[in-house]
């Protein structure tokens, strides 16, 4: 940390509106009454709550062209664009923020992603009450100790702003009219907060659960006998990234264009030969053993950030709590 | 004019040739340039269809050609391409043949169906650098004898070393052996402490090749398997082709079976 | 502006020099200041908008936000706060949006010159359809043109094109595509509640004890009841399903009897045999509100489960398990689709059905009820706004004189007394030569009506004139004359009903592309040119319109539906807030009425030349026809080829393999399609979904209609298999 912060919560729509001339601002707002990353027309739009979704779509559209294609002379010229647009994504939970750091070593050649990752900046939100479904107590908890340009924590009447990057302390020399110093006591009060927060959230064993996942574990059966393959959980995860790629023509040209899939689907492997993942048994353990221990082996972190969203969106309410304590029970 | 480079962009390639090579088996050579392993592979696209990866099944200080069996809808397209038309080629990737470690060693290549190509670039590179490898035994199979790929270089390689032939259905005018290619094992005659064996081919047949070299006395790491999985970016970024903690594309495809032998969706 | 600022001040301070600099100096900043706010506006405008609207799959409606950006969808949230979905969708809400952008989508109005389709203006298209129709009108007749409405359309669009029909062209021939999946409900409803929808509402599984699936593979078409279902079995409910394959659903079942396709009857007849002989069935209901029982006791009699086990092949000791359990729950819902409803004997089926429910005093209280899952997402709707040929908006028979002169008031025209024709009888009239002209609006018969070959050759007719109104250039649109381009599910606004009766608002997302236009204007303005003009603004109009004329949605205005989550139908007055169950207390036709029914054998009935029954249906990631579905590249991957389902004795006998390629020939047409195993099937039953244009299964399909609601006999056609070499 590079410096601590008050903000009046009152100030925090000035706050944002000093901003907007320069970045766009991601933050959640109620649309028809439900709070919803969006971009921000003004700061009062801001709302400092828990979204069924993450705003990973900002850094990874669900839609996205890659590259268009126009037919000249039997030659083609290709064009795409790349989004590197000053942003700033505000409100955004610790957990979602861990997606992002599991989505970086993966995409890091990928430059639709990285474009917006290089020059977007991350105003990440303590959470000071547990959510509903979350179980990141041993997957990293309710606030970062690192990965952020700014960290927000509401203490009551203001919020305490940790820095986390030089970004982070360019932002602050904008909006210095409207900051304050902290002191440790303020520090001290968000350390509480956090404790109070890590109590209340399940405490679900992670550590060492990749050695845990064997291949015929009965559950995979049980939780792919229940699937009904709508994909949700890897559309609501904050760190699942696959895609798949379609070209369509048009009159002069044509275009390329990816889309979030699912390796819950049966075509998500399909070859033209053969399926090696024709059963719903063999997809569901693809999806946690890819969360759980594939990705752990080559990257060392866990790429599960225990946000509980998968089970929000899940119509048959799989829950990977349950499958992490069936892990532990197996063990014994 | 952005800062980061698109590795998603295909560079436009004329195809100079096309062969016939089976029925549902073509070979297209291109015009183009490019610094290349034995065993990677290229995304080939085909405009407004799709892409899809092809191993390359030439050596690099050869002409650059794949071969492309007729399956699903990218390959029927490219079917219908001819000379002068112009594909995407976005590569090479994939670790290739780990050369340096071959060398010096005899080899026992085994495959199957359209699993040859990338065996033929390999072939290729070891026929053109013959003092740096020991001796080499081609065992290959196929459903019928139409299906035998790259017919014409039979005689010229038997010249240089032992091919064996065996189709699963034979018909009128085949005199050589008739069964799946693992029953030409018994015929192998490398000393498995000083070979390296390369399997490419059907899943199926490189579970049961693999069997049959364990059996025979080949160690884990000296058994190559070229792997083969639905796969999009070519990258690592899509996610399709990920088993275990590989990525097919990436960390492939070729594998020693060392590495995967405990990845129960294989074996 | 400014120039014309500047010159104005001229003029007036023309003596006063300073004056006027300083006016100019002040009009200047301003509009510096303006441009800079507009850039701002402009920047921040330019990104994405995230609109509320409702899923345009099926029936169930579920909320859902549509990411915007520059007039292109690229993203998709489900609603949380939604009463039905609950922040959850299925395969086809989260991907199923990209078909509006494709490329193929049509933009400009195309007349057929010399077979081939030529681009024009709408001017010169409307004018053209408008003095055709006119012209078919005074030669042969009101009732020689016929009128496909939507039940893709909103209600508003259904409510215009019926009015089209009835007030322009004068004649009740207007239909849509419940003729071909739930016109038997709302017959076989009508006659045995009075009312022709669900009963009860799609949070009712909460409430109940047992839940009986027939005929209905709901996780794969409903999917979102299909979730709740299986939830509400995990939290201790009861379960029993019957369907003549294995569907996901049987796995958490309590009982499942796989019966043969279009045995229904003997088995619903079996259970209410086994309710009645047990004295199993609630006393009080059946003598208080109901009549005709004894007509009843003496047809189930002779239905004795065993009896029953000679017709469906379901063994007798599980019917009985299942009526008994059926009886013995506190509150039992019943949900069924197209099993029960595609049969010549469809009517029955569903009165078979009514009859269970109302034996075991199951209607008209929580957690009970008749419930039949509609498919489309506007279905319901396009049946509530008469877009049906006996029917005017809001189920008033078009011979009730009374009843419908408030219509004939507000329209300022007679309405034929001639009950008019259905989609099921279409083609053949076109071939005897009874109807002269078709316009279709967002339906393509071409794949989805049965017995395909006629189909085509009437729509190859050259003495019809065809006019079809669509999205893309669907198989039905290449046989047209005319096609105008309409404006697809997210580029308008309007209401939708689900199956739960639920009206539900749909807000514009983006743009049509092109020319394209709503149906609701594209009527609009044919009808104006055809003499009868038509004084909307915009949807919201025309529902101002219903609000009026339709008493059942009398309540359900747009200012209401902008503030809730859609209103359940009967909702009379504004202050009403909605209905959930109906026929609380009393049916709506009073008492409700048993209707005893007898199985008979299908008509297309398997023989030694065709041994297979094959029932057809439809897939998980496929929607229908396939037009909004095939576009999309990853619902397409999962079902990309025709597939048809054995079990794996009769593929032994066949000598087939999974994925390998057979030939499927009924009494009529044949068609290829590949093999995939499926072990719920009896001997000798197959499944082909219809999705597929290369093989469409409905052409093997016959025209065996349903005397009463003339739904077709999809689910029962005589086929051989043979292996393709």
């Amino acid at each position: 940390m590079i410096g601590t912060y008050l903000l009046k919560k009152s100030d925090l729509p000035k706050f944002i509106d000093a901003l907007l001339p320069e970045y766009e601002v991601v933050g959640p707002k109620l649309i028809e009454g439900e709070p919803i990353f969006d971009y921000l027309k003004s700061g009062s739009d801001f709302v400092d709550s828990y979204t069924l979704l993450s705003p990973k779509e900002f850094l990874y559209p669900q839609t996205e062209e890659m590259l268009s294609y126009k037919k000249n002379n039997g030659e083609f010229i290709f064009s795409y664009s790349l989004d590197e647009k000053k942003r700033i994504i505000m409100g955004v939970k610790p957990c979602d923020v861990r997606g992002f750091q599991r989505i970086d070593p993966v995409l890091k050649e990928d430059p639709y992603y990285m474009s917006r990752r290089n020059n977007t900046l991350i105003f990440a939100f303590t959470c000071v009450t547990p959510c509903e479904n979350g179980f990141c107590r041993n997957l990293g908890g309710p606030t970062l100790d690192k990965g952020f340009d700014l960290q927000f924590t509401d203490l009551g009447e203001e919020y305490l702003i940790e820095v986390g990057s030089e970004r982070g302390k360019e932002i602050v020399e904008k909006t210095k009219d409207y900051l304050s110093p902290a002191s440790d006591a303020h520090l001290k009060q968000k350390s509480s907060i956090v404790s109070d927060v890590i109590s209340k959230l399940p405490d679900i064993k992670v550590n060492g659960v990749h050695e845990l996942i064997s291949w015929d574990d009965p559950i995979f059966k049980e939780l792919g006998e229940k699937c009904i393959s709508c994909g949700a959980c890897n559309f609501a995860c904050p760190s699942c990234f696959c895609y798949n790629v379609a070209d369509y023509t048009l009159p002069v040209g044509g275009y390329r264009e990816r889309t979030w899939d699912s390796c819950l689907l049966a075509g998500f492997a399909r070859m033209a030969a053969d399926n090696p993942r024709e059963s719903e048994e063999s997809r569901m353990r693809q999806r946690i053993s890819h969360k759980f221990k594939y990705y752990y082996e080559v990257y060392n972190a866990q790429l599960c950030t225990g946000c509980g969203r998968c089970y929000a969106v899940c119509p048959v309410k799989i829950d990977l709590r349950d499958v992490l304590k069936h892990f532990w029970e197996v063990k014994k | 004019m952005y800062a980061l480079k698109n590795v998603y962009l295909p560079k436009q390639v004329k195809i100079t040739e096309v062969i016939d090579e089976t029925p549902d088996v073509k070979t297209f050579v291109f015009d183009l340039d490019m610094d290349y392993l034995h065993g990677q592979f290229v995304e080939v696209s085909v405009f407004g269809v799709g892409e899809m990866p092809i191993s390359i099944g030439t050596s690099p200080t050869r002409n650059f050609a794949v071969s492309v069996k007729k399956v699903g809808k990218v390959s029927s397209a490219l079917h219908n391409l001819k000379p002068g038309d112009i594909v995407g080629i976005r590569g090479p990737y994939g670790k290739g043949f780990p050369i340096k470690e071959l060398e010096g060693h005899d080899l026992l290549l085994v495959g199957g169906g359209i699993g040859l190509p990338p065996l033929r670039a390999l072939i290729e590179y070891v026929l053109d650098n013959k003092d740096n490898f020991g001796r080499m035994q081609l065992l290959y199979g196929a459903r019928t004898p139409k299906d035998l790929v790259y017919k014409y270089l039979f005689p010229k390689w038997r010249k240089e070393f032992d091919v064996l032939l065996t189709v699963d259905y034979a018909d009128e005018t085949w005199l050589e052996y008739e069964g799946v290619v693992t029953k030409l094992f018994p015929k192998i005659c490398m000393d498995p402490k000083k070979t390296y064996a390369v399997i490419v081919g059907p899943p199926i047949m490189i579970k049961y090749a693999v069997l049959g070299l364990v059996d025979a006395g080949f160690s884990d790491d000296r058994i190559l398997i070229s792997l083969e999985r639905m796969m999009k970016c070519g990258l690592g970024t899509c996610g399709h082709c990920n088993i275990g903690k590989y990525y097919v594309c990436k960390d492939g495809p070729v594998f020693k079976y060392s590495q995967v032998k405990d990845i129960p969706e294989l074996f | 502006m400014v120039i014309y600022v500047l010159e104005t001040s001229l003029v007036l301070f023309r003596y006063n020099f300073i004056l006027r600099v300083i006016l100019i100096f002040s009009i200047y900043i301003i509009h510096q200041f303006n441009e800079n706010r507009k850039n701002l506006q402009q920047r921040m405008v330019n990104h994405m908008n995230t609109v509320l609207t409702i899923c345009p799959y099926c029936g169930v409606g579920c909320s859902l936000y549509l990411r915007v950006k520059e007039n292109k969808i690229i993203g998709v949230l489900p609603a949380k706060n939604s009463p039905i979905n609950h922040g959850q969708l299925c395969i086809k809400g989260w991907t199923g949006y990209t078909y509006v952008n494709h490329p193929k989508r049509l933009t400009r109005p195309l007349i057929k010159v010399n077979g081939s389709f030529v681009e024009t203006t709408w001017d010169k298209a409307l004018n053209y359809v408008a003095n055709k129709l006119r012209e078919i009108k005074e030669k042969y007749g009101p009732d020689s043109i016929m009128v496909f409405s939507s039940a893709k359309c909103t209600n508003e669009e259904n409510y215009i094109i019926q009015k089209f029909a009835r007030a322009v062209i004068g004649t009740n021939n207007v239909d849509h595509c419940a003729r071909l999946c739930h016109a038997s409900t709302v017959a076989g409803l009508i006659r045995a509640f009075g009312s022709g929808a669900m009963t009860n509402s799609i949070d009712d599984i909460e409430k109940t004890d047992l839940i009986f699936v027939i005929g209905s593979n709901t996780t794969e078409q409903h999917t979102i009841i299909g979730a709740k279902i299986i939830n509400a079995v995990e939290s201790g409910k009861k379960l029993i399903v019957a369907d003549p394959r294995s569907i996901k659903l049987e796995k958490f079942a309590n009982i499942t009897m796989h019966q043969l396709p279009g045995t229904d009857i003997a088995l619903l007849n079996a259970m209410a045999n086994v309710i009645i002989e047990k004295n199993l069935y609630d006393k009080e209901f059946v003598e208080t509100r109901t009549e005709d029982f004894e007509k009843l006791c003496e047809t189930v009699k002779k239905y004795t489960p065993e009896y029953a086990e000679k017709i469906t092949g379901v063994p007798a000791s599980l019917i009985r398990e299942a009526a008994i359990e059926y009886a013995k729950a506190k509150s039992a819902m019943i949900f069924f689709a197209m099993g029960i409803t595609q049969h010549v004997q469809g009517t029955e089926n569903v009165l078979a059905i009514a009859n269970l429910a109302m034996l075991t005093g199951n209607v008209g209280k929580p957690g009970s009820g008749v419930n039949p899952l509609r498919g489309q997402n506007n279905v319901q709707g396009a049946g509530d706004m008469g877009a049906l040929p006996n029917i005017l908006p809001g189920y008033i028979p078009v011979t009730d004189t009374e009843r419908k002169k408030p219509f004939e008031d507000a329209w300022g025209v007679k309405i034929p007394d001639r009950i008019g024709y259905t989609i099921s009888e279409t083609f053949e009239l076109v071939l005897e030569g009874k109807l002269k002209a078709v316009y279709i609006v967002g339906e393509n018969p071409a794949i989805s009506d049965p017995n395909l070959n006629l189909v085509m050759k009437s729509l190859s007719e050259e003495d019809v004139f065809i006019v079809v109104q669509d999205i893309f250039l669907t198989e039905t649109a290449e046989y047209a004359d005319v096609v105008f381009p309409a404006a697809a599910w997210s580029e308008k606004e309007g209401t939708y009903t689900n199956t739960e009766r639920r009206v539900q608002l749909l807000r514009k997302a983006v743009e049509p592309p092109g020319e394209s236009k709503p149906d609701w204007l594209i009527i609009k303005e044919l009808s104006e040119r055809m003499g009868y003009p038509m004084n909307y603004n915009s949807p919201k109009d025309i529902l101002a319109e219903i609000n009026k004329l339709v008493k059942i949605y009398g309540g359900i205005t747009w200012e209401r539906l902008e503030r809730v989550y859609g209103l359940q139908w009967p909702c009379p007055d504004t202050s009403h807030p909605g209905t959930k169950i109906l026929h609380e207390g009393k049916f709506a036709r009073g008492k409700g009425k048993f209707h005893p029914v007898e199985w008979k054998e299908p008509p297309d009935w398997r023989d030694e030349e065709y041994p297979f029954i094959m029932t057809t249906g439809r897939v998980y990631y496929q929607w229908h026809t396939g037009t909004m579905t095939r576009k999309i590249a990853i619902l397409e991957r999962e079902a990309p080829y025709p597939i048809i389902e054995l079990n794996e004795k009769d593929m032994k006998e066949l000598g087939v393999r999974e994925n390998q390629l057979v030939r499927v020939i009924s009494r009529r047409a044949e068609v290829v399609a590949r093999v995939k195993v499926n072990n719920g099937l009896s001997d000798k039953v197959a499944f082909m979904p219809f999705h597929y244009k290369e093989s469409p299964a409905n052409k093997l399909v016959g025209s065996f209609l349903d005397p009463i609601a003339k739904i077709p006999e999809f689910k029962v056609v005589a086929v051989r298999v043979e292996v393709v070499e």
